[in-house]
């Protein structure tokens, strides 16, 4: 007989991954045509990213070697896994352990809340192991193709790998537990468990950057780079030591000090995983009844009713069902508060230079307006909001606004309103902090700004038409509609296509003579007419995606 | 009011249809009971009927309007409360209200006074400001009902609309439906409460295995088989008879 926890781990890594839905959908073989898209997008997608990071490791192994410390892509890579997975695995693992539908029912089996914590985490790693997949595995590579390794390096590797998710996960796990149980019976349970996960990743993301750039003297520069064995992952890794163990594991591999520093990342695994234990079996129990405890919310007098379009009302919805589920705003609204804080605090510690350069006149006022339309991109591109949009609507809800004479135009409409009105004002403040840093004038300002609108509005068309076409409406929790959901994948493989030949575009206007104004305008052109493309494709369509939807 | 015409739905990796060949015809101003077992294909058929899931084949038409044409206008005629009210939790009942009445275009004025009169009937004045996550089931299936009736549609489409009120509210659920079709509107609805049926119902149709068995008024019915039989045994009678046949 299987163990309970193995079976619940298996029905959980199964709708998870939907591979009973995969196995069904092949043995009836309706739209089969689709798994096989899937896959050659996931290829083409992880290819792609695989691509770009052996590019970028391979740079920094020949950056290392010049200063005899090759191993520094190993920290690199593993801090940055280890941020990724912390800051993204609050919300996942929010959403799973809190949120999900699945909660109730295995609440109600005879399973100890240990258990079921702990089924849940591991779910959350086999999906973070994926990710980590084309990120790590190529940077092991790479460094193993330029630096001569033991044969003791690949068994390690392989160990490392498993274990380098772990502790971020884990740490990550604790916080998120330990703050529901905090919020538990507040009144104003939502919002703060937002503002709580903001600050936790805020603080986590200053530890690590005050850690790492405390002043030195030039003296202590010599002794980092010439004198101490591994003395720039050790300044890196200051403020995560694992990310130092799992580069020591690899590059001392096969030497007691490599195995130390595996036993010490596998021993604080172990740790903190049975911190998870103990406090999933005192803690999650009661974070979750407080939480089926809803209290009386009142928000506003009853019949205070304003007329407006139907267009209006979905755009109105979507804001509020974003900004009122944690794990929606989490998912979707990060990136506007992380990349700002990201992109301001390395240019404020050296500002001085920043200054002197402007002051050079070597900044192009056009060269400007393209960072700043250019800013609208990533941070649109990055919040999920859009190309989940009717994915959000799940097999639950869709009935909603389908049942509505609403057509599909007005429903596409209605998200996109809802969407990219909070892309746009998401933007903002990282927008002024670019207009404020490279001390942009009013046209480079009103350029900027149109680019950035008009980059933002197509990423937003784009993904929404993606997801309206293909929604995945079978979810359990409400995060996999958002961080599992292949549209997002398939939106960056269409913008990574479109960037492709804007960059081939702009080169091409270059050699024909073109400067930085006509550059811009270009731009903004181009960006119209695909928009305009876009729209008389797939405007008439709009209905029968809409009727196709959850048929 | 509501013409299903050869109507067939099959699920995806199943032999035989959910709906298999229906046709069905509901006159304006009745309320028309749709019985029959478990997975017999009424909430597969109440889907089709409000748009929520495309036919395989045959034609549905509400009030003149072809879904297949012109699935917004249908859509403008019917007020839907499905069998399970999911409703959007982190919204308030009024909010709720709200983005109906905004989509069905009704003006300010008019959706107070409805909402008003809906919720006091329904006794829900009190939570319409508060998130639906605080709602019991009852007072979910209650909201879900009032955005049914909100728009005063021709024609009301309910899946198990009785489950989860509280016998108040059933007692006036069941005459504002008598109400909305005296006022020439049309109910089509399921229901396992075969005494609601027989007692509210002008006519009634038996669905099971995807095909109608039998519909009629209860004299109707009733010709078929003993004169004093209820709809329970007229209904055990020929489902099972439906049931050895298949």
């Amino acid at each position: 007989m299987t163990h309970p926890w193995l079976s619940l781990f298996k029905a959980l890594l199964n709708v998870n991954f939907g591979v009973s839905a995969l196995k069904h959908q092949i043995k009836s073989r309706e739209r089969i045509w689709e798994p096989l898209l899937i896959l050659l997008g996931l290829l083409v997608g992880g290819g792609s990213i695989i691509f770009l990071v052996v590019l970028m490791a391979g740079q920094f192994v020949q950056v290392g070697l010049t200063v005899g410390q090759p191993e520094l892509i190993l920290t690199m890579a593993h801090l940055a896994a280890a941020i990724m997975v912390f800051v993204f695995g609050i919300a996942f693992v929010m959403s799973s352990m809190y949120f999900a539908n699945d909660i109730p029912m295995l609440m109600s089996m005879p399973l100890r809340p240990r258990q079921i914590v702990s089924a849940k985490v591991a779910t959350v790693l086999v999906n973070e192991y994926l990710t980590m997949a084309v990120i790590l595995i190529p940077v092991y590579a790479v460094y193993a193709v330029h630096v001569p390794v033991s044969p003791w390096y690949y068994p390690t590797a392989v160990l490392t790998f498993l274990l380098t998710p772990i502790i971020p996960l884990l740490v990550a796990t604790l916080v998120t537990m330990v703050l529901m149980r905090a919020v538990g019976g507040a009144r104003r349970r939502d919002l703060l468990t937002m503002v709580g996960s903001l600050l936790a990743i805020v603080v986590y993301l200053a530890i690590q950057w005050a850690l790492q750039s405390t002043d030195v003297t030039e003296a202590e520069i010599a002794e980092i780079l010439f004198e101490r064995l591994h003395g720039l992952s050790q300044v890196m890794a200051a403020g995560f030591p694992p990310g130092l163990w799992g580069m020591q594991s690899l590059a001392l591999a096969g030497t007691g000090a490599g195995l130390w520093a595996l036993v010490k990342l596998a021993g604080l695994s172990v740790v903190l995983f049975a911190a998870l234990l103990v406090l999933g079996e005192r803690v999650f129990v009661r974070a979750v009844q407080e939480g089926g405890e809803t209290g009386k919310r009142r928000r506003r007098a009853a019949l205070d009713l304003r007329e407006g379009s139907a267009v209006a009302a979905v755009a109105r919805v979507e804001r509020r069902l974003i900004l009122r589920t944690p794990v929606y705003a989490l998912n979707g609204l990060l990136g506007f508060i992380l990349f700002p804080v990201l992109l301001f605090l390395p240019v404020y510690s050296d500002m001085e230079a920043l200054n002197e350069l402007l002051s050079l006149g070597v900044l192009d006022p056009m060269v400007g307006a393209l960072i700043l339309g250019a800013w609208f991109g990533p941070a649109t591109a990055t919040s999920a909001v859009l190309p989940t949009a009717f994915s959000r609507e799940g097999s639950r809800f869709l009935w909603i606004l389908k049942s509505q004479p609403l057509s599909g135009r007005e429903f596409f409409l209605g998200k996109l309103k809802g969407g990219l009105s909070m892309m746009l004002i998401g933007s903002l403040p990282g927008a002024v902090l670019i207009i404020y840093l490279l001390k942009l004038g009013p046209a480079s300002i009103v350029l900027g700004l149109l680019l950035g609108v008009l980059l933002s509005t197509l990423i937003s068309v784009v993904g929404l038409g993606v997801d309206m076409m293909r929604p995945m409406l079978n979810w359990t929790d409400p995060a996999r509609a958002m961080k599992s959901n292949l549209n997002v994948l398939i939106l960056f493989v269409i913008l990574a296509a479109i960037a492709i030949a804007g960059f081939f575009g702009g080169r091409f206007l270059m050699r024909l003579g073109a400067d930085l104004t006509t550059l811009v305008v270009a731009a903004i052109a181009g960006i119209s007419v695909i928009l305009g493309l876009l729209w008389l494709l797939w405007a008439p369509r709009f209905d029968a995606w809409l009727s196709r939807m959850g048929d | 009011m509501l013409q299903l015409t050869n109507v067939t739905k099959r699920y995806p990796g199943q032999t035989k249809p959910a709906v298999d060949d229906l046709t069905l015809e509901v006159r304006e101003g009745e309320i028309f009971g749709f019985l029959g077992p478990n997975g017999a294909g009424k909430t597969t058929t109440i889907k089709m009927i409000v748009g929520l899931i495309r036919p395989d084949a045959g034609k549905i038409r509400v009030n003149g309007h072809n879904l297949e044409d012109d699935p917004t206008k249908l859509k403008a005629q019917i007020g839907f409360c499905p069998d399970t009210p999911e409703l959007y939790e982190r919204l308030t009942g009024v909010e709720y209200l709200q983005l109906v009445a905004d989509i069905r275009r009704i003006p300010v004025r008019e959706r107070r006074e409805r909402i008003g009169k809906l919720a006091e009937t329904f006794s829900l004045s009190h939570a319409l400001p508060d998130l639906i996550q605080s709602y019991s089931h009852g007072m979910r299936q209650k909201l879900s009902l009032i955005a049914a009736l909100l728009p005063q549609p021709p024609l009301l489409v309910l899946d198990e609309p009785m489950v989860g009120l509280d016998p108040k509210s059933n007692h006036l659920f069941k005459e504002m439906m008598r109400q909305h079709c005296d006022n020439g509107n049309t109910v089509f609805f399921s229901t396992h409460i075969l005494e609601v049926a027989e007692r509210l119902c002008d006519r009634i149709g038996i669905i099971q295995h995807g095909k109608l068995i039998a519909v009629g008024t209860m004299e109707e019915l009733r010709a078929a088989g003993r004169e004093d039989a209820s709809l329970e045994s007229i209904f055990l009678e020929l489902t099972e008879g439906a049931g050895e046949a298949q």
